[in-house]
């Protein structure tokens, strides 16, 4: 928007300019011009900023100013809201039960990143290199990204089933056999490690397609030397490859932390939380307060909680892209 | 043969289904009390009953309505799964559908936003079953018509009993005798428990407790943190925590996992529904004439009652086609479709006429005997938020994991009061 009005503001300059040659009877003409120049582009773009405002921008606002009322199912239905001030997010700040859920909300989004970073940039060196069927790899590796997240958990949690999933039989015939009925579920770490690996799973091939893109840029000039300077194909990686790609790892970090952060699907599908609340994640317990106990007051405070966390997270990423382009 | 209908709501296009099968008319011959307006429109979810012949089933239904009362049906299939989601959903947006079907803990729920029109016959008790009628009021007033019904009960393997010489069990304490033995002398878990909250919520009543009580009219409040809930809690947890009953993964088993334990020949115990036996007939065939339906084991208490979960059909406030929305929820209920559409589910009619008109097997005549002795959780609008948000759920799961189950309780009972006071 800014980019545009800058422009829509410097053009009447250029064009005015032959006007003032001429003092008598220009008014008609420059206020047509002007009318050209300023207004007729704010009007093109109105419908579509109308549109965009009325998706994005006023849900926001709506969720802002529920989150100071009591709002439940009957003040949606009337319309009437009661104002309770700050009372929603003194109830975040002292709940114990949401203190745990914000920690392993961050905890688990961090790991997922950590993880799919890792497994991304593995996947991508892997790729670069001229192995035979190199081509084949890289459709394989973007199937699980083409997968529903919901369906893909669902597959994911019955080869998790503590009876007859794939997992533990696996496990238990080569010889780990107390994996035979391990229930992944009951506990919080063992099933935050199931879940973590679908979201890994299907976070990890758009990671490694960008970093290949990456790779793919690095100079077959610079690996040269490199080489003929004596580096390994470790400190070629240390040294020069990641160092060239810093700022599209750093791009990518922001953009998975934000992903991580929002997970919702591959919870609700696995464990809806359970059990007893164990492992619950923001988006979960929001989707709880709001439609099992019809909490929509505490549900958009929750929102805004997680709504500004993502939005100091994205400012960093706009502040690295605009880094990044400086950096180019 | 099928026809695509229009969507009237913007609601019903996040519903699924709008498709008609044309080819089911099997002509009931009975009338609708048809006060139903000719060219009226309506919208009618109904839950989706994971079969295409009972999809058929209604859609044939549907079709017959229309051909008598020249009134159009848009009938909706709702996943249970999302249905109360769906219903909050379209209640705070004002985009309600006609008719409903609803799960008979979430008629008060929803009830006391006064969307549903009040049914003005008054509904005669002797003639529904008694619990489902129970779970459509509120506060007196009939707002759920009692569509089917079902009542869990002890579901066991005859087969294995016969060879063990075992008798299925009458009491608590005969339930424990019997799955040592089955532990000790075969390869099966004795019992396939889960977690959802018809298991063990009904052993309060066996117990000899109450879950909740109704102190004046209204007002309700929790019982379930007196000894009885906190005895029949800890005895449903210790199944699973002490006496390892079922495998350890079945902490977080659901009605369904529990089923399949049952039908792969892992468990030779179960408490469920009908359904549970034609499911587990279809999926293991070996299964045919080796499952037996026995009566709840007594508690201390010295009672079984079930507990009867079932349908409402409710006709909602906001309908612009009232007098064709209950025609044709009345038209669903009469007496011939109901007792169909509710065997094809492996479900029971609502009603008393309905059941005793089934021609009933030994498992299904025990079953019906258990569904009119059935009981219903209190019909608070706060219950289905306790359902909702896994109150109970979740305390069992705790308790199982070694939690102070008196203490558990008493949180569950403060979260009670708390969703009765408001």
């Amino acid at each position: 928007m800014t980019d545009l009005q800058r422009s829509a503001s410097r053009a009447p300059t250029a064009g005015t300019a032959p006007g003032r040659r001429r003092p008598s009877g220009g008014g008609g003409r420059s206020w047509r011009q002007r009318f050209d120049n300023q207004l007729l582009p704010g009007l093109f773009l109105a419908p579509s900023a109308l549109f965009i405002f009325g998706l994005t921008v006023w849900p926001v606002l709506q969720t802002f100013r529920m989150s100071f009322t009591s709002a439940d199912l009957r003040s949606l239905m009337t319309g009437e809201y009661e104002f309770i001030g700050l009372e929603n997010f003194v109830n975040i700040a002292t709940d114990s039960h949401l203190r745990v859920v914000f920690l392993q909300t961050a905890i688990f989004g961090i790991a997922c990143v950590l993880a799919t970073m890792v497994l991304g940039m593995s996947v991508a060196l892997l790729l670069n290199t001229r192995l035979r069927g190199h081509t084949m790899l890289g459709v394989l590796v973007m199937l699980p990204w083409a997968v529903p997240a919901v369906a893909g958990s669902i597959v994911w949690q019955w080869m998790f089933h503590d009876q007859y999933g794939i997992i533990n039989w696996a496990l238990a015939s080569i010889g780990m056999v107390g994996f035979d009925g391990f229930p992944w579920f009951n506990n919080r770490y063992t099933a935050f490690f199931a879940i973590g690996m679908v979201v890994v799973w299907q976070g990890f091939p758009f990671v490694a397609l960008c970093l290949l893109a990456g790779l793919k840029s690095v100079s077959g000039e610079v690996l040269e030397a490199a080489k003929i300077d004596g580096a390994g194909p470790w400190q070629t990686v240390r040294l020069i490859i990641m160092p060239i790609l810093k700022p599209l790892i750093l791009v990518l970090v922001v953009i998975s932390t934000i992903w991580n952060f929002k997970i919702f699907d591959q919870v609700y599908v696995m464990t809806r939380g359970g059990p007893a609340r164990a492992t619950e994640v923001l988006a979960i317990t929001t989707w709880r307060e709001a439609f099992t106990q019809h909490d929509f007051g505490l549900a958009a405070a929750l929102a805004v909680a997680m709504f500004v966390i993502l939005a100091v997270i994205t400012a960093l990423y706009l502040w690295l892209i605009r880094d990044d382009e400086e950096f180019e | 043969m099928r026809k695509r209908q229009r969507m009237t709501t913007p609601l019903a296009l996040l519903a699924v289904m709008a498709l008609v099968v044309a080819c089911n008319g099997n002509g009931n011959g009975e009338e609708a009390t048809a006060e139903a307006q000719e060219g009226d429109e309506i919208t009618v979810w109904i839950m989706q009953p994971g079969s295409d012949e009972i999809e058929q089933l209604l859609e044939g239904y549907t079709e017959e309505f229309e051909e008598e009362t020249g009134a159009t049906v848009n009938l909706q299939f709702v996943p249970w799964a999302q249905a109360h989601d769906q219903f909050t959903t379209a209640i705070a947006a004002g985009e309600t559908p006609d008719v409903a079907e609803m799960g008979t803990t979430w008629t008060a729920e929803f009830g006391d936003l006064g969307v549903f029109r009040s049914q003005e016959e008054p509904i005669a008790d002797d003639d529904y079953v008694e619990a489902v009628v129970e779970s459509g009021r509120l506060e007196g007033e009939a707002l759920g018509l009692p569509w089917y019904a079902g009542a869990r009960t002890l579901i066991y393997r005859s087969d294995v009993f016969d060879d063990l010489g075992i008798e299925p069990p009458a009491t608590w304490d005969e339930f424990m005798e019997v799955g040592e033995t089955i532990q000790n002398e075969t390869d099966l878990f004795p019992f396939a428990l889960n977690t959802s909250v018809h298991q063990y919520l009904p052993m309060v009543w066996h117990a000899g407790g109450e879950i909740a009580e109704e102190v004046e009219p209204g007002q309700w409040e929790a019982r379930i943190n007196e000894a009885e809930g906190v005895e029949a809690f800890d005895f449903y947890a210790s199944l699973l925590r002490d006496h390892e009953f079922a495998p350890s993964g079945a902490l977080n088993w659901n009605a369904g996992d529990a089923r399949a334990a049952f039908f792969n020949d892992e468990a030779a115990m179960l408490i469920g529904l009908g359904i549970d036996i034609s499911i587990s007939e279809a999926e293991n065939p070996d299964l045919e004439g080796n499952i037996g339906v026995a009566p709840n084991p007594e508690g201390p208490g010295g009672d079984n009652s079930p507990f009867a979960g079932g349908s409402h059909l409710v006709v909602f406030e906001d309908s612009e086609a009232p007098q064709t929305a209950q025609a044709f929820a009345e038209f669903l209920l009469e007496a011939e479709r109901v007792s169909e559409f509710a065997e094809a589910l492996g479900f029971f009619p609502g009603t008393i006429d309905g059941i005793e008109a089934m021609d009933l097997d030994d498992n299904q005549q025990a079953l019906a005997d258990a569904l009119t002795e059935a009981r219903t959780y209190p019909p608070h609008p706060a219950w289905g938020g306790f359902e909702g948000e896994e109150l109970f759920v979740n305390a069992i799961q705790e308790i199982m994991q070694g939690s102070d189950a008196q203490e558990v309780l008493d949180r569950v009972a403060e979260r009670m009061n708390e969703g009765f006071a408001d």
